[in-house]
């Protein structure tokens, strides 16, 4: 390539050996020149690869052989040339011919070939074969074509923006929606377009999608379309926009009408199910669920049969049977007896159909609780029947009365109440006014227009007369009902009997009066008079009280009569028909048992069997028995008379609660009839103890608990000095009249008294109201255990206290009066023993002993009796010291053992400190030994025994002799008491024991005795131990 | 010769004493009462005193204590003889210095009146 078309221009591409190199290695472009006429110059390889010529084959040959002879004819070349004449360079793109005519898609571009001088004498082209990107671009232009007829011919809205917001494209649809045409708005600024798109809430979002370079999907409804649209912005990638709007209303539609279904279904209160055939529930609405008791969507994928109580094989059966009526009538209705989950059982009503689900037959169950249903329909059921019942069992009738046509309706029962029967009763208020007792008509009806007045409920109590005679008492009760106007038309009520009822309350009434009759009087014979007349007429119309008399008999003692002109006719019937005691039934009858009889209704037969004979019969009949009643009046189980009742005709019918009352009654009138009996009796011992009150014998006084006196008689007002005045003020208290020193003995008295209930005396002394002491015996008892009210009887015992003390006054003298001649005595004897001493006369000395002894003896019983004188008189002393018990029981032994045979045998510990009379002490324990010898004459010992205890020493003197009766322990210790037997065998005063005893309560100590007749005595006493000597 | 006063209202007690002690060699001078005993001692003094407490007139009791009370007096023995069982007592108090409950075995009358003369 060398070669230059013209000689004086420099070829550019031989010129340039670089670049000539670079077009030669350019196989893909073809580079050639040509000169100003398009001839060609120089050719490079691409130009051969291409063009199909080789460099000798087209050099000089002009270049528009390479234009399809369409474009030749169009004389494209030639413009081509004068184009870049006339800009500098040429660009196209066309189909070229290669050598051997075949088209081929090439892009080229000429360029001007300049001289130094700038003149042009040539042209470049390079050109480059586009056929495979032309073929790729025929396929893209068709794919857009296509794309572009698709996006023309959907429903669906398309726009394309670029990156400034201009339509780049739009499709048909979207044009139609903006209402615009393409050429409108093509290439123009959205916001141009539509000035205020910046506000609208979709384009926003476009705008957001655009800004934020994401894609961006919203439904929405389009006001100015109605239509319900799909966006989707799709940011592009040169930084356009496209936008893609879909109606979506059909959907939206469909969504809607789902969501409704949706709702329904679970808002519905009735459960839906939906299994398949095979019985697996695949879906169940909230109210399904709820019923059945399990959490929201729990039930699926379980099996429908375990919703129902019942078995597998009885479920196949059902569900054959539902299968059947669905191909019948397409769908199923009934009951099923269902189970929760929780296991309680109720009952639904239930619609089932099928539906068919992609290709498989699925069961629709629409399911109703009615078990509430079920309970109220059962519950109705069972008020109903309870209406019916209660009306039944109480014997009650309904009755609507119509008050504007003057209408009254019964039931059945309702006649039978009135004693009539349909037909009988026209219903008019004035044909019932004729059936209502004339005595209770007034007020019914004063009753019945208040209640019309007024229009106020309406309840009545009345008696109606039977046709037989007989009266009943009936209640009603009914509502009354108003129109408009507030004007009473009809009433509803109900009516039933209460004759018993009612008949119970004049019975109830009749008792507590006749009680009153009965308690008012002790005289018996009055008060069943009175009550004869009280039965008359409320409960019978006749009543009679006979008596059983002496000889067995009985004797009328009270009867009334209703009608009181047949008193004496019942009287005289009675004296003509006189009861005959042999008779099985009746009067006899009742006394023989003390059962009472009762003939509800006294048929004409039984008065025939009854009567003795036909002058009776004629008698019994006339007389129209109805009823009667005879009943017992016992006293402590005796029958002591009897009541009889009887209703005639007209009159009421027994009845058991009747019966009950009369016996009662009877009842009531045996106690009253005790009462009086016992009452007289009481009075009797009253009268007695009145007489001994009143007589002033002996004092008499009544003690209340507190020991207040409370009443007493004139004798102890006298003997004490007080009045009446005092003991009614209640001011006198038996402590406040009784000296100190006796409080205790009171008490203890008290104390017996409370403890074994029996009266108990006692020696005391009263206060008289001069403040002398008066000495008393006084006997106590109790009158009332629970109130612990005494009576107490006192006797005035002064003048024997007087003679008691000159007595041992009197003793007292006289024993010193007795001891001065014996001291003279023993001195005497003394004298002559002394005189005679020398005579050694054996038989003196003996004598002069024995006189001694009975001296002794002597002196001892005048001791004894000067020292009762001053025990009585309070004037025996004691000289208390410290002192060795040992010594005493020693000295003791020792001298009644020099006197005796006995063996004195000692047991025990003796040495023990005591504080008290040596002397005395020794007393009281030789008394004891001495009476142990005295009365053990055929015993030889005596057991004395000494024994410790925690706070005193107790000593016993034990003989084996004679014995002393129980009965006498207590007296022994009395003064001069000696048990009476062994006085005659026993010689003494009976003192010696009354010393000791009082010797040793002066010591604080006690002495008993234990005894055996025969087999001997022990005698005790005990001594406190000195408090420093306890160990 | 010792002197011994005997005072008993008893007829028989006083001839006991007298005969018993007069034996033993004693002077017994008896007298019934108290104003008795008084007069006597006025005219002797007697070297011991037997007195009854239960006397007529003026008590034994008082006589002791005129007795114990007189400085001319106080030096003679008293012994208190009486059927009352506290005599030991009563002799302790009136301050008497000896006695004899009654009734008495001679022997011990002489005993207690050897032990003061």
């Amino acid at each position: 390539m060398d070669r230059t078309p013209t000689s004086k221009k420099p070829d550019f591409i031989s010129n340039t050996q670089f670049f000539k190199q670079v077009i030669e290695s350019l196989e893909d472009y073809a580079v050639f020149t040509t000169d100003h006429k398009g001839t060609v110059t120089s050719w490079n390889q691409g130009a051969e690869n291409i063009l199909g010529y080789t460099e000798k084959e087209i050099i000089g040959k002009s270049s528009f052989v390479f234009f399809t002879p369409g474009d030749r004819r169009n004389k494209i070349p030639q413009k081509e040339i004068q184009n870049a004449l006339n800009t500098g360079s040429s660009r196209d793109e066309r189909y070229h011919l290669r050598k051997d005519k075949s088209r081929f898609w090439a892009s080229g571009k000429l360029f001007l070939l300049k001289d130094e001088d700038g003149k042009v004498y040539g042209f470049t082209k390079i050109m480059r074969d586009l056929t495979a990107s032309k073929e790729m671009e025929n396929k893209v232009n068709k794919a857009y074509e296509d794309t572009n007829n698709i996006l023309e011919s959907i429903s669906d809205a398309f726009v394309s923006f670029d990156r400034e917001w201009k339509y780049r494209y739009i499709n048909k649809k979207a044009a139609e929606i903006i209402k615009k045409t393409k050429e409108e708005v093509l290439g123009k600024s959205v916001f141009d377009v539509f000035p205020n798109i910046e506000k609208n809430e979709v384009f926003q979002l476009s705008y957001k999608a655009w800004k934020e370079k994401k894609h961006i999907k919203n439904e929405y409804f389009s006001q100015a379309m109605q239509r319900w649209l799909e966006a989707n912005f799709y940011p592009s990638a040169d930084g356009g926009l496209s936008a893609y709007y879909s109606d979506i209303s059909k959907r939206k539609d469909i969504e809607k009408n789902l969501q409704i279904q949706a709702q329904v279904l679970e808002s519905m209160t009735e459960g839906v199910s939906l299994s398949n055939s095979k019985g697996i529930i695949k879906y169940t609405n909230p109210a399904e669920d709820r019923i059945f008791g399990y959490n929201r969507g729990e039930l699926i994928g379980k099996h429908h049969f375990i919703q129902n109580i019942y078995s597998r094989r009885k479920n196949n059966l059902i569900m054959g049977e539902i299968d059947r009526q669905i191909e019948k009538k397409g769908y199923w209705t009934g009951e099923f007896e269902n189970v929760k989950k929780d296991g309680t059982i109720f009952t639904t009503f239930a619609r089932i159909s099928k539906v068919e689900i992609d290709g498989e037959m699925h069961w629709v169950c629409l399911q109703e609780d009615i078990t509430k249903r079920k309970q109220s329909e059962q519950k109705l059921r069972e008020s109903e029947e309870r209406l019916r019942l209660a009306l039944e069992a109480g014997n009650m009738g309904a009755w609507d009365w119509d008050i504007a046509n003057n209408k009254i309706s019964w039931t059945d029962k309702v006649y039978e109440l009135h004693g009539t029967k349909k037909g009988e009763f026209d219903g008019s208020i004035e044909e019932f006014n004729k059936l209502i007792h004339p005595d209770d008509s007034n007020k019914m009806f004063q009753l019945i227009n208040g209640a019309v007045e007024e229009v106020k409920p309406f309840k009545a109590e009345f008696r109606v007369r039977h046709r037989d005679g007989k009266v009943v008492w009936l209640f009603t009760e009914a509502l009354t009902l108003a129109d408009a106007k507030g004007k009473a038309v009809r009433m509803l009520g109900v009516t039933f009997e209460i004759t018993e009822r009612k008949n119970r309350e004049i019975n109830t009434r009749f008792l507590s009066k006749a009680s009153k009759v009965i308690y008012s009087s002790l005289d018996y014979q009055t008060t069943l008079n009175n009550l004869a007349s009280l039965a008359v007429p409320d409960i019978a119309d006749w009543c009679s009280v006979d008596m059983l008399d002496e000889n067995g008999g009985v004797e009328l003692v009270a009867v009334a009569h209703k009608d009181p002109e047949k008193v004496k006719w019942a009287i005289e019937l009675r004296k003509t028909n006189p009861v005959d005691m042999e008779d099985l039934t009746g009067l006899p009858n009742v006394i023989r048992t003390g059962q009472s009889e009762m003939y509800p209704l006294v048929t004409d037969e039984m008065i025939k069997l009854a009567a003795k004979n036909a002058k009776q019969l004629r008698l019994l009949l006339s007389i129209g028995f109805r009823s009667v009643m005879i009943v017992p009046i016992k006293s402590y189980d005796k029958v002591i008379g009897v009541i009889t009742f009887v209703t005639t005709q007209t009159g009421r019918q027994y009845t058991n609660s009747d019966l009950q009352m009369a016996e009662e009654l009877a009842s009531r009138i045996s106690l009253a009839i005790e009462n009086a009996k016992l009452y007289q009796q009481v009075e009797q011992e009253r009268t007695k103890f009145k007489i001994l009150y009143d007589s002033n014998i002996i004092g008499v006084m009544i003690i209340d608990k507190n020991n207040r006196i409370t009443q007493a008689n004139e004798n102890f007002l006298k003997l004490l000095g007080y009045t009446n005045e005092e003991i009614e003020s209640k001011s006198l208290h038996w402590n406040q009249i009784t000296p100190h020193e006796y409080l205790e003995i009171d008490e203890k008295a008290y104390r017996g008294l409370k403890k074994t209930g029996d009266a108990v005396t006692w020696e005391k002394e009263f206060i008289k109201s001069n403040e002398e002491n008066v000495p008393v015996i006084v006997g106590c008892a109790l009158i009332n255990k629970r109130t612990q009210e005494k009576v107490a009887f006192v006797l005035d015992i002064t003048e024997q206290k007087k003679l008691e003390e000159r007595k041992d006054e009197f003793i007292g003298i006289a024993s010193h009066e007795l001891k001065t001649p014996l001291t003279s005595i023993k001195g005497y004897v003394q004298i002559l023993e002394k005189a005679l001493r020398d005579t050694n006369n054996e038989k003196v000395k003996t004598l002069f002993n024995k006189t001694n002894i009975y001296i002794n003896k002597l002196d001892e019983l005048i001791i004894d009796l000067l020292d009762v004188s001053k025990i009585q008189a309070g004037k025996l002393q004691f000289d208390m010291m410290d002192f060795n018990l040992k010594q005493l029981i020693d000295d003791g032994i020792g001298y009644i053992q020099a006197g005796t045979s006995h063996k004195i045998i000692l047991e025990g510990d003796s040495n023990i400190n005591i504080f008290g009379d040596k002397h005395r002490l020794e007393q009281v324990f030789v008394n004891l030994l001495s009476n142990a010898v005295k009365y053990s004459p055929d015993a030889d010992k005596i057991k004395v025994k000494i024994t410790r205890f925690k706070d005193n020493v107790e000593i016993s003197v034990q003989d084996f002799g004679i014995g002393i009766s129980k009965k006498h322990y207590d007296k022994l210790f009395q003064r001069f008491y000696r048990v009476e037997k062994s006085a005659k065998n026993f010689s003494g005063l009976g003192i010696g024991l009354y010393i000791s005893s009082k010797i040793i309560s002066r010591h604080g100590g006690r002495i008993w005795v234990e005894s055996e007749l025969g087999k001997g005595s022990t005698f005790y006493f005990n001594l406190p131990i000195k408090k420093t000597d306890k160990k | 010769m010792k002197n011994i006063l005997v005072c008993d209202d008893d007829e028989g007690i006083l001839d006991v004493v007298k005969m018993a002690l007069s034996d033993e060699g004693y002077n017994i001078l008896t007298v019934r009462n108290g104003k008795e005993v008084l007069k006597s001692i006025e005219t002797q003094t007697p070297d011991l005193v037997l007195l009854d407490l239960w006397i007529p007139g003026l008590t034994g009791e008082k006589i002791v204590k005129t007795f114990k009370t007189d400085q001319k007096l106080k030096h003679i023995p008293v012994i208190i003889f009486s059927a009352n069982r506290n005599i030991e007592k009563i002799a302790k108090e009136v301050q008497a210095d000896g006695f004899l409950p009654k009734p008495f075995d001679l022997e011990d009358l002489e005993n207690i009146i050897k032990k003061f003369i």
